[in-house]
């Protein structure tokens, strides 16, 4: 797998996304809502928007 | 305790979803850890005559299953939930826990269909192209970048996406 650009690319938007997670799981009992839970998402939006823009 | 037909519908949906997930993760490791990186070692010559045949019936494999994990894993957690008396989600750990993971493996199967299968089938398509004497298409390197790209993703998320699947039954934190 090495530490291809692909690879870097692929762990750094997952850990993120991860990590913002984890942050809404404590966000969503400590604050008594769901909505927290969209962070992840609207970063993962943002994922999409870039790689689709990802040249060679 | 005798089981009720409650019972015997969730353990169906449950089954489905794990044989379904073991599936589609299974391909997704052999993509990332076994295919990919045995590809580059491939001569091109041999590689264009695997790709539209062992990789299309691997794609169709993975693809299909991820949606069965899905479907399986949402209708699962709604009719839990409903049998549950829609018990509210933020002062429950399964229901944080297993909605975290759900939301994760949904953007999984959305890469599945809207970057790697998209992608895919492209490159499957020039191949094809490329062994009835057509040139392949200048973009064609692009389309592996960002088909692998998702993949890769989708391998690092399955590790929390799995983690917050079984700490719903198995880590009670609330």
């Amino acid at each position: 797998m090495a530490w291809s650009f692909e690879f870097k690319a692929g762990l750094g938007w997952a850990l993120l996304i991860s990590i913002l997670t984890i942050v809404a799981i404590w966000a969503e009992f400590a604050f008594g809502s769901l909505l927290p839970l969209l962070l992840p998402v609207v970063v993962y939006v943002g994922f999409l928007g870039w790689v689709f823009r990802v040249k060679k | 305790m005798a089981a009720t037909p409650a019972d015997f519908y969730l353990i169906a949906l449950r089954w489905t979803h794990v044989l379904a997930g073991i599936t589609w993760i299974g391909l997704l490791y052999y993509f990332n850890m076994v295919q990919v990186p045995s590809f580059k070692e491939i001569d091109a010559s041999v590689r264009n005559v695997l790709i539209p045949k062992l990789v299309r019936r691997a794609l169709l494999i993975f693809r299909g299953s991820a949606v069965v994990t899905v479907l399986a894993g949402w209708t699962y957690f709604f009719s839990f939930w409903a049998l549950n008396s829609f018990r509210p989600l933020t002062a429950w750990s399964w229901g944080l826990s297993i909605l975290a993971g759900g939301v994760l493996g949904t953007m999984m199967l959305l890469n599945v269909w809207g970057v790697i299968w998209l992608y895919q089938k492209k490159v499957i398509a020039a191949t094809e192209g490329v062994l009835k004497g057509q040139p392949a298409p200048a973009e064609m390197p692009v389309w592996g970048k960002r088909a692998l790209i998702a993949s890769r993703f989708n391998m690092v998320l399955s590790l929390p996406m799995l983690f917050f699947m079984m700490a719903a039954s198995h880590l009670p934190f609330l």
